[in-house]
């Protein structure tokens, strides 16, 4: 396994190589940055001054000198600077960490959503719930990621806000939400009880209430917050933010600063989980129903082990391993940014980096980007086989 | 049965930490607020009385800088705080350096460095009264402007804003300190062999006029002394940096008095680069408000200046957020994320910006102003009735309906190169341009020798009248542009094609590779810098025009001190201008704002951005 990993990991550096040979190549022929465009614009432009800028972006110095300083800066770990003189090092850890903020508690709740959802409408193959979870997913699917982040601001944060300005929860509203409890718990009891393929109408009814005590509960939570609603007392700020990935003044307390990330994380992960979780749940289900239908889940049956067991233990355990292997490898890849998402929400992760740098062809920190995400892309992948050798009992690495 | 319980726990989890999350959101936030009240409410008072002292200034040569008259008393309460949407992050506290000048520092640094003059909306200046007692020019030749600070004026650290100051910007921006030395006296390189100047300067233009700069008066009076005259001197020593922090960085210990290489070399590299970024120690203000943080890739808090000498800014807190994407800032200022925006205008923009209640938009005729340069280098073109037949035949206010009026329904077609119509030397100088004629410029086009082909355009020697229409692409505006000049010009006989190429502002036009091209050029109120691009042989005078009338009248222009003979100059090299057709302006860019109605006193200012008098911004009663 480890001398895998480590000629994996070697091999990774002449790949390194030649993605920062193509890439230096097409930056380098992005034609002239912005900034020095913009200099040259200006009335009376000073000689002096555009041949500062001339020579900072190296621009004539010969291409293959150009990439030997480049190589014998990245090497030891400098990425130069930008056209700003601000080191280009900073700003993308800044912006990856932003990025892993982001994508960490999107990605875990999209794959948790994902494997929960698929696993159910697998097992309860064309119920209601099925259909239901197969149609949002296609929809969600199909949905280009822009128009969604779109109609949860417009629609959903901003008129949240205007609402939670004078909050204020109608009898409709109300009466909707006691109904919704009351089917929920229902459902999840009936659902519960095929297993055992028992009919206690005791339990169902037991299963409604607690719905509604459910509902209530909630309902009583938000009247309870909104009673020292902020917005009571004249603060403009509204409650989930449509941009940027921090309040203006961080609190120090670590309680008081996870709320403050929370709210700003609401909008682009609800898009991203939104999206992310169509995917897996198809994902799941599909590699659900295919170990279900397969031979030693028939034996397993056979043998007489319950149907909890066969599902958990045969079947699901099989059916995640497929699963891993795409969340491994996505995860190498949405390192480079959800560059819709964070440019919608103005979060200044790494797509907002990517971004950013194309438009102003701003070659530092677009090399800087490029290496750093071929880099995750090829470890993510080492992950993946690294994972999916030790969940396969056939499959050996050496 | 694993899974379902496991997933009641995971729903009970995740509720109760969104229960206690937005409890304890409240309870900061009501802290925040209550502390916003606390405004100091006193201050205000107590300076308005000071702003009122109204000091005429003596002048000399005919300008009129009277100081006193700016401070117009505005409403609105002290205290509170407003978020702008920077659509570019702040990069450096130095805005007067080659590689780091950017117009998101302006923005920022609009309220935080001093200078001795403020630009207003109409491109006209006006003392800075809070720091300055007077402004005057006491010879014009060889011209001497000495300014005289007020003894109250101190930085935020209570050190003086004095002549040092002055000092160090001109030393900086004089050009003559050269490039770096290195240890064995030979010239210093950088990597790929270039000589790295001592003063990374943005520009010289002024300063490289100045003399000397001499201190007296316990250093709170500047005489500069110009070697050559420089009529544009107001546009100089604006954004003041504190001489006291570079004196204490590099050991120097009095910059004005500076003359060893060794000193002047550190002072240069201070200047050029220990201003990135921000650095609390460094970066003080002179102004309203100081810079209390910056959190790169979020946010820049400006803080009142509590050291300020003047009338403070009504706001407790201005809060700079970055949102990149223009698309973006409607929705954050309906959401209240941001009160203050100032996106390029589109009309999807505007439209969803006037859909929003609570909201004040408003367009306003830009700085920047578009034309076509006609390159006489063209065997066509080089014939003045070429050029003049295509002012003839395009419709300007055709091109101004269709692609500007969306915008703004007071836009208008521009017709002077030099003002633009806010200001108050504004004339329209276009004459038999104004309007579009087709049978004139087919007239003109015959009168050249011109003769009509069979396909409809007009032919010479055998060759068809067709130019290229250089443009910047992508910009759909421009290609908009081209495509109703083509079309009217048809009309009149000439074969007009697109020329669109992405790297055209930064190659082509520099290297004369172009027909005609469609740009645009920055109305500054610092008019000798047209110099240069209309002058035969001027540095961006890219167009191969020559007309020797023009250099006597800009050296005239640029010598003449009174502001009314000035403009009447200007407006005589423009009307040549027209004459000669050498370029045909066309209309403004517009420029946006927005924001919301809990904020007051909002106003445009092209040159300095919408931040230009944030210190009257007020949270609106």
């Amino acid at each position: 396994m480890l001398q895998f990993i480590a000629r994996r990991l070697l091999i990774t550096i002449p790949l390194l190589f030649l993605a920062s040979i193509i890439t230096f190549l097409l930056v380098a022929n992005l034609g002239i940055p912005q900034q020095l465009e913009n200099a040259m614009s200006k009335p009376n432009a000073s000689p002096a001054a555009i041949q500062s800028l001339r020579n900072q972006f190296e621009l004539d110095t010969p291409l293959f000198t150009r990439y030997t300083h480049w190589v014998s800066h990245f090497v030891r770990g400098d990425f130069g600077q930008d056209g700003q003189r601000t080191e280009v090092r900073g700003d993308i850890w800044r912006a990856i960490q932003v990025t892993l903020r982001l994508l960490v508690f999107a990605q875990i709740m999209s794959v948790v959503l994902g494997i929960i959802v698929g696993l159910i409408s697998a097992i309860r193959q064309y119920t209601a719930f099925d259909y239901l979870t197969t149609g949002m997913a296609f929809l969600f699917f199909s949905i280009p990621t822009a128009v969604l982040a779109g109609f949860l601001k417009v629609y959903g944060i901003v008129e949240f806000n205007r609402w939670a300005r004078h909050p204020t929860i109608s009898t409709v509203f109300l009466i909707g939400m006691l109904v919704l409890g009351a089917l929920c718990g229902f459902a999840v009891i009936k659902n519960r009880m095929r297993f055992s393929d028992r009919r206690e109408p005791k339990r169902l009814l037991m299963g409604a209430a607690a719905g509604i005590g459910f509902a209530v509960g909630a309902l009583l939570v938000f009247k309870f917050v909104w009673d020292g609603n902020i917005y009571r007392k004249g603060n403009p700020k509204p409650l989930i933010a449509t941009i940027g990935q921090a309040g203006d003044h961080l609190p120090d307390a670590f309680f008081s600063r996870m709320q403050d990330y929370f709210w700003h994380l609401l909008g682009p992960s609800m898009t991203l989980i939104l999206v992310g979780f169509a995917g897996y749940s198809r994902y799941m289900r599909a590699s659900m129903l295919d170990t279900m239908n397969s031979d030693y889940v028939r034996t397993a049956r056979s043998k007489g082990v319950s149907e909890g067991r066969v599902i958990m233990k045969h079947a699901f355990r099989n059916a995640l391993i497929p699963l891993t292997t795409a969340v491994a490898l996505d995860f190498g890849a949405l390192l480079s940014g959800a560059i819709i998402t964070e440019r919608i929400f103005a979060w200044k992760g790494m797509g907002t980096f990517f971004s950013e740098a194309l438009n102003l062809k701003e070659p530092k920190p677009l090399m800087a980007f490029v290496m750093i995400t071929a880099l995750m892309v090829v470890l993510f992948n080492v992950v993946a086989d690294v994972l999916y050798a030790r969940l396969d009992p056939r499959i050996r690495l050496d | 049965m694993s899974i379902t319980r496991r997933s009641k726990f995971a729903a009970l989890a995740l509720g109760l930490s969104l229960v206690g999350a937005a409890c304890s959101s409240d309870s900061k936030e009501v802290s925040s607020t209550s502390k916003d009240t606390t405004a100091p409410a006193s201050s205000v008072a107590s300076t308005e009385t000071t702003a009122g002292s109204d000091t005429t200034v003596p002048t000399t040569g005919g300008t009129d800088t009277t100081v006193g008259g700016t401070d117009t008393t505005v409403g609105g309460a002290s205290g509170g705080t407003a978020t702008y949407a920077a659509e570019q992050e702040f990069t450096a506290y130095n805005n007067a350096t080659a590689d780091q000048v950017l117009f998101a520092n302006t923005l920022v640094l609009n309220m935080v460095q001093p200078g001795p003059y403020i630009s207003n909306p109409d491109l006209t200046l006006t003392p800075y009264t809070d720091m300055m007692d007077s402004i005057e020019v006491t010879s014009t030749d060889p011209q001497v402007v000495v300014y005289k600070i007020k003894d109250s004026a101190v930085w935020s650290d209570g050190e003086p804003i004095d002549c040092s100051d002055f000092y160090l910007a001109w030393l900086a921006q004089n050009g003559k300190a050269g490039n770096q030395k290195a240890a064995d006296g030979t010239e210093a390189k950088d990597a790929d062999g270039n000589p790295i100047p001592i003063f990374n300067a943005a520009g010289t233009t002024g300063y490289e006029d100045i003399s000397s700069v001499e201190c007296a008066d316990n250093d709170k009076t500047v005489t500069t002394t110009y070697s050559k005259t420089y009529v544009d001197y107001q546009g100089l020593f604006g954004g003041l940096i504190p001489a006291h922090v570079v004196e204490k960085d590099t050991g120097v210990a009095d910059i004005t008095k500076a003359t060893d290489p060794a000193d002047i070399a550190k002072i240069g590299e201070d200047w050029s680069t220990g201003f990135s970024g921000f650095d609390a120690a460094k970066d003080l203000s002179g102004a309203w408000y100081t810079i209390d943080s910056f959190t790169p890739g979020e946010t820049l808090i400006l803080k009142r200046n509590e050291k300020y000498y003047g009338t403070p800014g009504k706001l407790d807190e201005i809060v700079f957020r970055l949102v990149p994407d223009a698309a973006q800032q409607p929705a954050a200022l309906e959401n209240g994320d941001v009160q203050v925006i100032s996106p390029q205008p589109n009309p999807d923009l505007l439209a969803q910006l006037q859909a929003i209640t609570g909201v004040t938009t408003e367009v306003d005729q830009g700085v920047t102003f578009e034309h076509y340069d006609f390159n006489q280098a063209n065997e066509f073109l080089a014939d003045p009735n070429v050029r003049k037949a295509f002012a003839l035949c395009i419709d300007r206010q055709e091109i101004v309906d269709t692609l500007i009026t969306p915008l703004n329904p007071d836009a208008t077609v521009l017709n002077n190169r030099m003002y633009i119509p806010t200001s108050p030397d504004y004339k329209d100088n276009s004459g038999d341009y104004a309007k579009q004629d087709i049978a004139a410029a087919k007239a003109l086009l015959e009168s050249s020798g011109f003769t009509m082909g069979s396909d409809g355009y007009y032919e010479k020697d055998g060759k068809q009248l067709t130019f290229r229409l250089g443009r910047r692409d992508p910009n759909p505006r421009r290609q908009s542009t081209n495509e109703l000049t083509a079309a009217a010009c048809k009309e009149a006989g000439m074969n007009l094609t697109d020329d669109p190429a992405e790297d055209f502002n930064a190659v082509r036009l520099p290297a004369s590779d172009y027909d005609v091209a469609l740009f645009a050029w920055v109305a500054t109120p610092f008019l000798s810098s047209n110099a240069s691009i209309y002058v035969p042989g001027g540095g961006q005078n890219w167009n191969n025009y020559s007309d020797d009338k023009l250099t006597p009248l800009f050296e005239q222009a640029n010598k003449e001190f009174d502001a009314k003979k000035r403009a009447d100059l200007m407006n005589q090299i423009d009307t040549i201008l027209w004459d000669d057709m050498a370029t045909l302006p066309l209309f403004q860019f517009q420029e946006l704002i927005s924001y919301s109605d809990t904020i007051q006193n909002v106003s445009y200012n092209g040159p300095l951005g919408v931040t230009w008098d944030a210190q009257n911004w007020a949270v609106a009663s």
